[in-house]
C-alpha cells in the first residue's frame, strides 16, 4: 500500500466538502505574470490541505493548460502534462466525443468555448464556506487582491446552491456511488478500492504504473522543493504532478421541465391523461435510480427510502436482461459494475470497469423549481431561472477515466448491445428502451435535457508542485 | 443467391511513381469525398464488398538513429494500398475491380509503377495487373465466418421492421411464445421479409468437411512439429528472451497535432478504421518468431474464435496482418466498433498476451518479458506506440456504417428464432434480443 501524503494533496480531492454548504468557482486569468506568482505563493499559503477538515472554510486551485503556459513554465516541463490536457475539451474530435453539438456547441458556452484569448480561463479558483456570509466575505477578499495580485476574473462568479437531501435539479438523489481510494481511512477494509494512481498522479495506478506527469530537472531552480519522480529511469527527475492530478469541469444547465414533460408524455395513457406515478417510474428507469436514491436494480417496482444508500449491488447476476435496471440507464452505463465484456458477472468484468472511475466533486447552481424537490411538486411548478450542476470530476488519465465514460459508455448509442439508446440523462438525445416481458418498450425521439455552457480541462497541483510554479521561472 | 461460403481479404500494394503522388492524393480525395457513389470508384456498388480502404505509404525517412540503421539503410518508396473484405470467391471481385465503370481503378492506379498504359487497359491487363500486385496476408480475422454483406444489411432492415411492429402494439399481458407468433405472422405477411422465416443459408457440407479437416490436419501437424522441434523452439525462446531485454523501445509520444490529425479521421460511423505499419525486428530469430506467431493467429480465428467473440473482444469486424517490403516490414489493418481509445483499451485489458506474441517482433514496441507478458500492459506506451505507427487511411468504405459487430450478430439471432420450435423459456430469452 502507498502512503498518501495527505497534507501535499488538495483537500478537494480528499473530500468534497459536504459539511461546507456554500460554494463557489471563479474563473481567472493571468495578466502579469511577475505579479501573479507572488500572488500565487500567497494564496498557496491558504490552499486547504487533504489532512485537514475544514469546518468554516476552504479554498482550492487549479490551472488550465493556457495558464501554465501564461505562467511561463519551461516547454520541456509543459510537454510532460498529459496530450489530453494540452489538447483541451474543445477541438473538433472532442466535440464529437463528448456530445458537444449543437446548442452545447462550444462557441454556445458562457466561458470555455471561444477562440478568443482575452477569454481563456487560466485559473480556476474553488471557494467553500459553511455559510453564504461566509463565503462572500471569503470571495470579496480574494477579489480584492486579483488586481494588485496581475490576475483578473474573466467571467462571473459561478455560484452555487444546496440542495436538500442532498439532490441534483431532476430530483434524484445524486454523488452516492464514489470510487474508494487505496491509503484513505474509508478505504480501509474494502476489496474495490482503488489504487490512488487512478486518482492521484505520482503514484502507481491500477496498471502497477505510474500515470505519465510532468518531471522537471533536479538541477532546475527550485526543484529540489519538489519530490524525488519515482518509477522513471533518470533518478535525477522531480516530479512535479506528485499528489495532483486531472479536473475536468462542465457546466451542466439542465432543462427540468423538460425532463419531466416528456417522460410525462411518454407515459400518458391514451386519451392523454398524464399519470405522474408512471411518470416517476420511467424516469427512475432512465437514472437507474429512485429519487430517494434506492437503485432500480435492488428496488424496481416502487421507490424505497430504506434502501437510498444502498450502493452494494451488481448487474449480472441480479439483473442479466435488464428487466429492472435497463442497459440504457444512466448509472448502468457511467458505472457498469460487472455488466460488461469480458465475462459479465466476473472479477474480470469488474476490473475491466474499475479503469474508468471518476471521483465527482460537482455543485449544483440556481435555485430549484421545487424546494421540496418532489417529482409531483417538480412538475407543478412553472418555469423559470436557469439551472443546473457545475460538474467536476477528477482523474489521472483524462482520456482513459473521463473521456471513455463520457463517449464510449454514455454517449454512444450502440452502448451494450442497444442500437440507438445513448444516455436519456446525459446524452444527445434519442430513444430509451426498457427491457421488459414479453418484449421491450421503446421511448423515440426523446430530446436532450442537458445543454453543456461550459467546461474546460485545469491540473490540481499538489501544493508543493504550486509553490513551485508560483517561483519557477 | 450462391451461398456464401467464407470471406475473403484482397490486399492490393504497389509502388508509387514519385512525381505521381501529388496527384494521386488530390484522386484520393475525390474518392473519399463520396465513397460509396463517387464517379470514379463507387465501392457501394459492389455488393459483395464489406469494407475497403487506400492508403498511402510514404517513402521511409532517412536514417536518424543508430539502433535504426540496420533496419532502413534505404528508404523504401511510397506505396499505395488497397485493402478489401469481400463475400468468396475473390476472383469474382477482382473481375468486377478490373471491369468497373467509369474510369474505376485507372484513374487511381495509374499514378503507380507499372499500370498498364492508357492503350492496352481492359478487364484481362487490368486484372492481371492486380493479380500481379496482390500479395497474400499472414493472417486474417473475421468476426463470423460466412456471413455475407447481403445477409447483414437484410437482417438489418429485418430487425429495423420488426422494431416498427412491436411499437405499434401494446404487448403487456401476452406470453412469450404468443409475442413470438405474432412477430413471425408479422413477417410472413410482409412480402419483402418473406425471405427471413428460412434460415440463413448454411455453407455446403463438402465446405465444412474440408475446413474440420483442415483444422484436424493442420492441428496434430503442428502438434508433431511441436513435439519434434521442441529443442529448436525452446532455443528461439531463449534467444528471444535474451534479445527482448535488450531491444530498443520507442520513448516517442505523438505529438496534439498529429493526434488532431489521426482523430478528424475518427468517430464518424458506429466503427472505425485502424492502419499501422512498422518495421520487424531484424534477425531469423525474428522472423521464425513472427511467422509462427500469426500461423497460430492464423489457425485460431479461423477455427475458434470464427463467432463473433475474440478471447472476449467482440467489436473488431475483420483485421488482417501482411508482411510488406520483403519482410522488412508489418502492415496491420483493422475494423473495429467505437472509439480508438475503448478499442485500445481492449487490446491492454483483455487481448494483451495475443497483441504481445504478435508485436513482440515489431520495431520499438514495448518490452515485453517471455514474450507474452508486460509489452501491452505497459498501457501508456502501448498507446504511444499505436498511435505513432498509424497511418492516414485517405479512404474508408463500410457497407453498414451504422451497425456495430454486435448489432450484426444479434440481428443474425433475431432472423434465426424466426423459424423452428421454441419452448415459452427459449421464446422469452429469443424476445430479449429486440
Amino acid at each position: 500500500m502507498q502512503q498518501l501524503e495527505l497534507q501535499d494533496i488538495q483537500g478537494l480531492i480528499i473530500r468534497g466538502y459536504g459539511n461546507l454548504s456554500a460554494a463557489s468557482f471563479l474563473l481567472l486569468q493571468i495578466v502579469d505574470q511577475k505579479r501573479a506568482r507572488t500572488w500565487l505563493q500567497k494564496i498557496s499559503e491558504q490552499i486547504t490541505p487533504g489532512d485537514q477538515r475544514p469546518d468554516r472554510e476552504s479554498l482550492n486551485l487549479a490551472f488550465s493548460f493556457p495558464g501554465l503556459v501564461a505562467l511561463g513554465l519551461d516547454k520541456t516541463v509543459l510537454d510532460g502534462f498529459s496530450e489530453d490536457f494540452q489538447a483541451g475539451m474543445v477541438t473538433p474530435h472532442k466535440q464529437r466525443a463528448l456530445g458537444d453539438s449543437e446548442n452545447s456547441a462550444p462557441e454556445h458556452w458562457a466561458w470555455g468555448g471561444a477562440a478568443d484569448p482575452a477569454a481563456t480561463v487560466h485559473i480556476l479558483l474553488m471557494v467553500y464556506a459553511i455559510d453564504e456570509e461566509r463565503l462572500k466575505n471569503l470571495t470579496d477578499e480574494l477579489q480584492a487582491g486579483f488586481s494588485a495580485g496581475g490576475v483578473k476574473q474573466i467571467h462571473q462568479t459561478l455560484k452555487t446552491v444546496r440542495l436538500a437531501k442532498p439532490k441534483e435539479h431532476f430530483g434524484f438523489r445524486d454523488g452516492l456511488s464514489q470510487p474508494l481510494i487505496e491509503g484513505l481511512s474509508k478505504a480501509q477494509g474494502v476489496d474495490a478500492a482503488l489504487p490512488a494512481g487512478e486518482f492521484i498522479l505520482g503514484y502507481r495506478n491500477a496498471y502497477g504504473l505510474f500515470t505519465e506527469r510532468p518531471l522537471v530537472p533536479a538541477t532546475a531552480p527550485y526543484a529540489d522543493a519538489l519530490p524525488q519522480a519515482e518509477g522513471v529511469d533518470d533518478p535525477e527527475k522531480r516530479d512535479l504532478g506528485k499528489n495532483g492530478t486531472y479536473l475536468v469541469f462542465r457546466q451542466l444547465e439542465q432543462d427540468v421541465k423538460g425532463f419531466w414533460d416528456s417522460v410525462l408524455q411518454a407515459t400518458a395513457s391514451q386519451d392523454g391523461s398524464k399519470n405522474s406515478q408512471a411518470a416517476i417510474r420511467l424516469a427512475a428507469k432512465m437514472v437507474g435510480r429512485w429519487p430517494s436514491g434506492a437503485p432500480v436494480t435492488l428496488t424496481p417496482e416502487r421507490d424505497d427510502p430504506e434502501l437510498a444508500e444502498d450502493n452494494s449491488f451488481n448487474y449480472h447476476q441480479n439483473d442479466e436482461q435488464g428487466l429492472k435496471c435497463p442497459f440504457g440507464a444512466h448509472i448502468r452505463r457511467t458505472h457498469p459494475r460487472d455488466s460488461l465484456d469480458p465475462d459479465p458477472g466476473s472479477q474480470k468484468s469488474l476490473d475491466f470497469a474499475d479503469r474508468h472511475r471518476i471521483l465527482r466533486r460537482g455543485r449544483v447552481y440556481g435555485e430549484p423549481l421545487a424546494p421540496s424537490l418532489q417529482p409531483e411538486e417538480i412538475m407543478a411548478a412553472e418555469d423559470q431561472g436557469e439551472r443546473g450542476l457545475h460538474f467536476i470530476c477528477l482523474n489521472a488519465n483524462i482520456s482513459r477515466q473521463f473521456e471513455f465514460v463520457q463517449q464510449t459508455w454514455a454517449n454512444d448509442p450502440r452502448f451494450n448491445g442497444l442500437y440507438a439508446d445513448p444516455d436519456p440523462i446525459i446524452g444527445p438525445g434519442g430513444t430509451f428502451t426498457q427491457q421488459a416481458r414479453p418484449v421491450r418498450k421503446a421511448h423515440h425521439q426523446l430530446p436532450r435535457f442537458v445543454q453543456v455552457r461550459g467546461g474546460g480541462y485545469f491540473f490540481l497541483p499538489g501544493i508543493r508542485a504550486l509553490r513551485y510554479l508560483a517561483q519557477a521561472e | 443467391m450462391a451461398v456464401v461460403t467464407h470471406q475473403q481479404a484482397l490486399t492490393i500494394y504497389s509502388p508509387i511513381k514519385p512525381e505521381q503522388l501529388g496527384a494521386l492524393r488530390e484522386t484520393l480525395q475525390t474518392v473519399a469525398a463520396d465513397v460509396s457513389g463517387n464517379a470514379l470508384l463507387p465501392f457501394g456498388q459492389f455488393p459483395q464488398l464489406h469494407f475497403a480502404r487506400l492508403l498511402i505509404l510514404d517513402e521511409t525517412r532517412p536514417v536518424t538513429s543508430d539502433q535504426q540503421r540496420d533496419l532502413e539503410e534505404t528508404p523504401i518508396p511510397a506505396h499505395l494500398a488497397l485493402l478489401c473484405n469481400v463475400d468468396a470467391p475473390l476472383d469474382d471481385f477482382i473481375t468486377a475491380l478490373a471491369e468497373s465503370e467509369g474510369p474505376g481503378l485507372d484513374a487511381i492506379f495509374s499514378h503507380c509503377e507499372a499500370y498498364p498504359v492508357a492503350e492496352l487497359r481492359n478487364t484481362q491487363s487490368r486484372r492481371d495487373y492486380l493479380r500481379y500486385r496482390q500479395i497474400s496476408e499472414a493472417a486474417f480475422y473475421v468476426n463470423t465466418i460466412g456471413r455475407s454483406v447481403n445477409q447483414i444489411r437484410q437482417e438489418a432492415k429485418l430487425r429495423q421492421a420488426i422494431e416498427e411492429f412491436l411499437d405499434q402494439h401494446s404487448w403487456t399481458g401476452r406470453s412469450a411464445s404468443e409475442t413470438r407468433q405474432q412477430i413471425i405472422q408479422f413477417v410472413q405477411s410482409t412480402p419483402e421479409l418473406s425471405w427471413a422465416t428460412m434460415p440463413a443459408p448454411q455453407p455446403p457440407l463438402w465446405w465444412k468437411i474440408r475446413e474440420k479437416a483442415h483444422f484436424i490436419g493442420v492441428a496434430i501437424l503442428g502438434l508433431v512439429l511441436g513435439i519434434l522441434l521442441s529443442p529448436l523452439i525452446l532455443l528461439i525462446i531463449l534467444i528471444l528472451r535474451s534479445k527482448e531485454k535488450r531491444d530498443p523501445v520507442e520513448r516517442i509520444r505523438p505529438s496534439t497535432q498529429r493526434l488532431n490529425y489521426l482523430r478528424s479521421f475518427e468517430d464518424h460511423w458506429a466503427h472505425n478504421q485502424f492502419s499501422a505499419v512498422g518495421y520487424i525486428k531484424s534477425g531469423w530469430a525474428r522472423l521464425i518468431s513472427l511467422r509462427v506467431a500469426l500461423a497460430v493467429v492464423n489457425f485460431g480465428v479461423r477455427h475458434l474464435f470464427n463467432k463473433g467473440n475474440l478471447t472476449g473482444v467482440k467489436t473488431i469486424h475483420f483485421a488482417r496482418w501482411i508482411f510488406i517490403d520483403d519482410k522488412k516490414r508489418m502492415l496491420f489493418a483493422s475494423n473495429y466498433d467505437g472509439s480508438l481509445e475503448s478499442y485500445m483499451v481492449d487490446f491492454i485489458d483483455i487481448v494483451w498476451w495475443g497483441l504481445n506474441l504478435v508485436f513482440t517482433n515489431g520495431y520499438g514496441y514495448p518490452r515485453t518479458r517471455w514474450i507474452i507478458f508486460e509489452g501491452a500492459r505497459d498501457e501508456l506506451a502501448f498507446k504511444n506506440y499505436i498511435r505513432n505507427h498509424q497511418l492516414h487511411t485517405q479512404v474508408w468504405y463500410s457497407a453498414y456504417p451504422e451497425l456495430t459487430a454486435v448489432n450484426i450478430n444479434n440481428n443474425q439471432a433475431i432472423r434465426a428464432g424466426l423459424s423452428g420450435n421454441m419452448t415459452e423459456e427459449e421464446a422469452e430469452v429469443w424476445l430479449q434480443r429486440l
